[in-house]
């Protein structure tokens, strides 16, 4: 079969395919159209090119859509403001995390005391906040303080009880394991 | 009434181009006026582009949809206002390039003329001439890679220059001229082997030396 590929000369070929003339100085689309006068391959090629264009830009143009799909935009917007509003809950966990006893969370605990009853011990916040409680067991507190009926203990024995207990989270309250 | 600061940079470009820039911030900013005014500009040149570039007018349409869906998306991300068009080429590109990958038949458009012949003969008389052509022209198209007929269409319908087609399709310069170049000569082997084909079924002597 006979091979009808055209070679064009080698520093020309890649110019000859050129359509926009922005791609080209003035002063190579003159040695071009200088070189094309003059070799016969190059000018076939470049022929060639120029009816390859013309075929493909005569192509009808495609009816396109009525108009811009708001509906799809809109979830297109919620879908962003539903990253927005996980980056939100994952800052908001993070800052709860953070204000979290340090045997969960590794952060430092704020100081807590412990209120003593017949059942169970309960470990409150400065404003009396439960924050948890625990069943009277052999939790051991090394450093004790009572102050107007109300058992204090140092961070780090807080810090102990917390692990001792083996609590749980359950939304914003802690349970039994 | 004061006049509103506008950036330097801005001040040396023709007045349409900083309307432009300005309509793409507006966008950006998140007024759906603004990014209609550029889908009815870039939306009718989109549909074309992809239909052509996937081989099927209503594929193209839907394409498109989700072209400007993800361009909507992604527009606070984008960086350079006065290259949207050639951001805009890029997403769409890909879109079809990711279509074409996940279409279990690569090419519907894809069956020779004598394919064709077996379902029904195809009549050329008077306009239909023209219809007849374009379908030869999708055809051949439809015979290339996805990349050289990204180039193609880029140059020769959207009139991009080798510098924008580069940027569109993040290739090299060197590569697009490349890639013009082989699509070019694909293009024309699969339009004449296209012709030759179309004549071979119409001309029955043909078909007969052919088949013996």
């Amino acid at each position: 079969m006979k091979n009808s590929m055209l070679v064009p000369c080698v520093n020309w070929a890649e110019k000859l395919a050129v359509s926009n003339p922005d791609d080209l100085s003035y002063s190579q689309r003159v040695a071009l159209n200088e070189h094309l006068a003059s070799c016969s391959t190059c000018a076939t090629a470049h022929a060639n090119h120029q009816v390859i264009r013309m075929r493909i830009s005569s192509l009808p143009a495609v009816e396109p859509l009525a108009n811009l799909p708001y509906e799809l935009l809109a979830d297109a917007e919620r879908s962003i403001t539903r990253k927005e509003r996980v980056t939100c809950l994952l800052s908001s966990i993070f800052a709860w995390l953070k204000s979290l006893p340090v045997a969960f969370t590794h952060f430092l605990q704020r100081v807590d005391y412990v209120s003593d009853n017949q059942y169970c011990y309960a470990l409150r916040d400065d404003s009396g906040f439960l924050l948890w409680k625990y069943k009277k067991s052999n939790v051991f507190f090394s450093s004790l303080a009572v102050k107007d009926g109300v058992t204090y203990v140092t961070p780090f024995d807080a810090q102990v009880f917390l692990l001792g207990s083996r609590l749980r989270p359950i939304g914003n309250s802690f349970l039994w394991r | 009434m004061s006049i509103p600061a506008r950036d330097p940079a801005l001040s040396t470009l023709p007045t349409e181009t900083v309307w432009f820039v300005e309509v793409v911030g507006d966008a950006q900013a998140g007024s759906i006026t603004a990014f209609n005014t550029l889908f009815e500009y870039y939306n009718p040149r989109i549909c074309t582009y992809l239909a052509r570039m996937v081989g099927n007018d209503e594929e193209g349409r839907d394409l498109a949809q989700e072209t400007f869906i993800k361009v909507w998306r992604a527009l606070p991300r984008m960086n350079d206002q006065l290259h949207f068009d050639t951001w805009l080429y890029r997403i769409a590109t890909n879109t079809a390039i990711d279509h074409l990958r996940r279409r279990k038949f690569p090419w519907p458009l894809w069956k020779s003329f004598a394919e064709q012949e077996a379902f029904g003969p195809v009549i050329t008389a008077g306009p239909e001439e023209q219809v007849e052509e374009a379908e030869l022209v999708k055809l051949a198209l439809a015979q290339l890679s996805p990349q050289y007929r990204a180039c193609l269409l880029l140059q020769h319908v959207e009139g991009f220059t080798q510098h924008e087609i580069a940027s569109a399709l993040s290739l090299s310069e060197k590569s697009i001229s490349i890639y013009i170049n082989r699509g070019c000569e694909q293009f024309r082997q699969a339009y004449k082997h296209l012709t030759s084909g179309k004549d071979a079924t119409k001309d029955p002597t043909k078909r007969r030396r052919s088949t013996q």
